[in-house]
This record gives structure tokens, C-alpha cells and sequence, in this order.
């Protein structure tokens, strides 16, 4: 699959700008009940969802500011050709059109949260991860999304491409967002927004 | 003040340039030109598009009224504080330029002398202090419509202690020293209407002295959300709790507590 870089990075700033300010103007306002629910035994209520993205958070932004801090000198390029494992991680993300998950899979050890969360911190990293995931996305403006190349948190003897990596983990966020507000759904929340995670989803292609 | 704008026009198609004065009205003429200078960014979409750019459409009256709205937000700011005299106001308003920012950019960094004062036209801004210690201290918050950068810097040419960031996406008129401080030798009303402008800043500081060392946390958030009720669903509440030397819990406490 292949993309002009500028069309990609406007469109996943876009994409994050309308989360966090989903986050900021509803989710922050709404009682802790609303996040601590579960919807059905063994399923994540929406503070577990957001802490399983905060865990992946804690690796991947780092991670791509270290890549970007280290490719100092590489110039943007005007088109950017995911790999095939990169696209292949990306469709694994990718919501079904009615916004459930194409396939149930189990989360790793590390990324399994707990029950009882501090929804307050959670929502707040949450918010901070998205305001860095949009400050990187912005500094990867003068990068080539090909060549800058960050280690994958399963294997970081694996390193895919930064644009793919952007495409997978930002597929990721949305699959979840959507997720926790089915959970808060389900626990009588009903959003003021016609829901802006579902907008976008995928990118646009050349 | 000049602003030149590259855009599109779906009808009929090509490239245009916009020209022109927010005061004088602007022309539209036809350009082969692919490259873009802007001085005034919010106009700019940079959205790259096959070769070459893509602008959002925008027809030339919309570029023309907005950047009108802009200046005439800045002429009613200024009205309510002081009348500087029609000379004097008209010399003021053409020292300004348009630009914008992202959410989260530093506009200004410690260390580094304010050479821009700012006028907020969209969005919301904080100046905070910041150390090697991890300190963190949210002196205020600026928003649309006021003047925004770091003021103790600005006014004396001297290093800053503060930064100044953006917290939403943000738009504003900006302008140096130089020119300011031309306009105020030549302009005694204008002199006059900085006064002012200082006077309010310097009494706002004073009241908020007050608050830090009288008023308890859930006082220093009333107070705020009185002055600035809008915040609260506009900006990360990380930022309110910093504002109010408290931490994210604590402040969702109040928060469900003082909420109506």
C-alpha cells in the first residue's frame, strides 16, 4: 500500500485531534462509574481499555521519538510504501465497518490491566499519550516515514517502518476507543457527539 | 499589513494568490506559482496533494472576512480599555501579522527574550514555569479575545522565565517590540492605552497573589471557573490542577464536588 507522507500525517493528526477532543470536552466530565463499569463478566469496562493503550503508549512513544531523535539529518520523502508485515499488523487493527473488531485477540501479559484502576490517572495519561502521539506526528513532517524505523514491542529485534508503525498504533487507539465506548454504553452513557472514534476508518490511499 | 495566500478554487479551477490588507480589502489574481510564502499562516492547509499543494478551497471574500474579524476583535479589545484617537488606532491595528499554532507548541521558551506580544483571536494558551527539577508551576492562562505572551519579558527586553505553550489549537495577531515601541515615542495615547493594558495585568497578579496564599483549593477553583468557565471542557484538567497547585485526583474530587 502506498501513501503520499503528508496526506498520511495530516490524516492521523486529524484522526487524534478529534479523540482528544472527545477526551477533553466529554470523557473528562463523566463520573468515575461510567469507566470503572464492566459491561459482562471478564470484559473490560472502558478505564481497562484506556490503561491497555496507556501500557502500549509507555513503549511506542518513546520509542518513535528515540527513532526520530536519532534520524536527525533524514529528509521527508514525498511518498511512503508500507511493509508487508507493517500493513499486515495495520489490518489486524482495523475495526470492521460497524465498529467491532475483526478478530478477538488475547493481549500479552504486560498489557492486561487490572480491575481496580484509578480512573481519574488513567483518563489523564491517556489524554497526555495523545497530546505526544500529535506532537510526534508533527515532528515526523520532516522525516521519511521509510527509513526512520522503530523496534516492535512483542520483538524489538523487529523494526518496522515508522509509517506503518504510526498506521498500526493509531489503528490500535481506535479499535480500543471504540471498545471502552461500547463499555461505557452499556453502563448508560450516552455520548453528545455523534461518536467521533468511528469517523476515518482508514486512511486514504494514493 | 500585507497577507498573501496561496489557494484553489474548485470553480473555476486553478491557482490563485490572495493580496491585500485586512483594512483595504484584497485582489485575487491568477499564479502559475507552486511554491508558497505565507505570512500569514492560518490560511495555510498544507496538504499535500498529487504534485504540488492542495489548499482547502476558500474563496477570497471568506479569507478577506476572516482576517477582517480578526483585526476588528483586536479593535474592540482595545476600544474597551482606552480610545486611542483614529490616527493612533489605525497606526496600532497595521503592526500586526496573522499566524496560528498546533495544540501543544511552544511559542516561547526560558531563557530566550519575548520579542512577540500576541493577541489571542482562537484557542487557549498557559504560561507556566518549568526547572531541571521537574517543577512545574501554571502562572496563568491567556485566551481568545486578550494579549497573550510572556509580559515582564516582552516590556523590559529582558530573558524569560517562563514559557508560553499552546493548549488547543490557536489563533492570533502577533507583533515585535520594535514596532510597539515605535508606535508608543510616537504616540502618546497609545503610551497611554500599554499603561492601561499593564495596569490590569499588574492588579490581576495582585489578585492572585491573594489567592495563592489566602484561599483554600476549592476558593482558588471557584474563583477561576468564575473568571473562565469555559475551560473546564477545553483544555486537559492536568493543567487546571497544576493552576491550582493540586494533583488530577484531588481535582476530580472537587471537580464532582463544586460542579452543578
Amino acid at each position: 500500500m502506498k501513501y503520499l507522507s503528508t496526506t498520511l500525517l495530516n490524516h492521523l493528526y486529524e484522526q487524534t485531534e478529534s479523540q482528544l477532543n472527545n477526551a477533553i470536552s466529554e470523557w473528562q466530565q463523566l463520573p468515575a462509574e461510567f469507566f470503572s463499569a464492566q459491561p459482562g463478566a471478564g470484559q473490560w469496562g472502558a478505564a481497562q481499555c484506556l490503561e491497555h493503550l496507556n501500557s502500549y503508549g509507555r513503549y511506542y512513544l518513546p520509542a518513535i521519538e528515540k527513532a526520530l531523535s536519532q534520524r536527525n539529518a533524514s529528509s521527508p520523502s514525498l511518498r511512503f510504501e508500507s511493509g508487508w508485515l507493517g500493513n499486515y499488523f495495520y489490518k489486524l487493527m482495523l475495526p470492521e465497518p460497524d465498529g467491532r473488531p475483526k478478530k478477538k485477540m488475547k493481549s500479552p501479559k504486560d498489557h492486561r490491566p487490572a480491575i481496580q484502576l484509578n480512573t481519574v490517572q488513567v483518563l489523564g495519561e491517556f489524554i497526555s499519550q495523545l497530546e505526544k502521539l500529535e506532537q510526534l506526528i508533527t515532528a515526523s513532517h520532516g522525516h521519511d516515514l521509510n527509513r526512520v524505523k522503530v523496534p516492535v514491542s512483542i520483538a524489538p529485534f523487529i523494526k518496522l517502518k515508522l509509517g506503518d508503525v504510526f498506521l498500526f498504533y493509531t489503528a490500535h487507539i481506535r479499535r480500543h476507543l471504540l471498545q471502552a465506548e461500547r463499555a461505557m454504553q452499556a453502563a448508560g452513557y450516552r455520548p453528545l457527539n455523534a461518536n467521533p472514534v468511528k469517523e476515518n476508518t482508514s486512511a486514504t490511499a494514493s | 499589513m500585507h497577507l498573501y495566500a496561496l489557494f484553489r478554487e474548485t470553480s473555476p479551477s486553478g491557482w490563485y494568490t490572495v493580496a491585500g490588507s485586512p483594512a483595504k480589502g484584497g485582489t485575487v489574481v491568477r499564479t502559475n506559482q507552486k511554491k508558497i510564502s505565507v505570512s500569514a499562516g492560518i490560511f495555510l492547509f498544507n496538504t499535500s496533494h498529487a504534485t504540488g499543494w492542495l489548499m482547502e478551497s476558500m474563496n477570497a471574500i471568506d479569507l478577506q472576512e476572516r482576517c477582517m474579524l480578526q483585526t476588528e476583535q483586536l479593535q474592540k479589545t482595545i476600544l474597551a480599555i482606552y480610545d486611542p484617537g483614529e490616527e493612533a488606532m489605525a497606526a496600532f491595528l497595521s503592526v500586526w501579522q496573522e499566524g496560528a499554532a498546533k495544540r501543544k507548541t511552544i511559542l516561547t521558551r526560558a531563557g530566550e527574550v519575548e520579542r512577540t506580544l500576541y493577541f489571542i483571536t482562537e484557542g487557549i494558551q498557559r504560561v507556566y514555569y518549568y526547572d531541571e527539577q521537574d517543577r512545574e508551576a501554571t502562572i496563568v492562562f491567556t485566551y481568545a479575545p486578550s494579549f497573550g505572551g510572556v509580559a515582564d519579558s516582552f516590556l523590559t527586553q529582558t530573558p524569560s522565565r517562563f514559557f508560553v505553550e499552546t493548549l488547543t489549537a490557536c489563533t492570533y495577531l502577533k507583533t515585535g517590540f520594535q514596532q510597539l515601541d515605535e508606535l508608543m515615542r510616537k504616540y502618546h495615547s497609545l503610551e497611554h492605552l500599554i499603561r492601561l493594558t499593564t495596569n490590569f495585568a499588574f492588579a490581576g497578579v495582585l489578585e492572585r497573589m491573594v489567592e495563592i496564599q489566602c484561599f483554600t483549593a476549592e476558593e482558588k477553583f471557584r474563583a477561576l471557573l468564575k473568571r473562565s468557565p469555559h475551560i473546564l471542557n477545553m483544555i486537559p484538567h492536568k493543567y487546571i490542577a497544576n493552576y491550582l497547585g493540586i494533583d488530577a485526583t484531588n481535582f476530580s474530587k472537587l471537580l464532582g464536588k463544586v460542579k452543578i
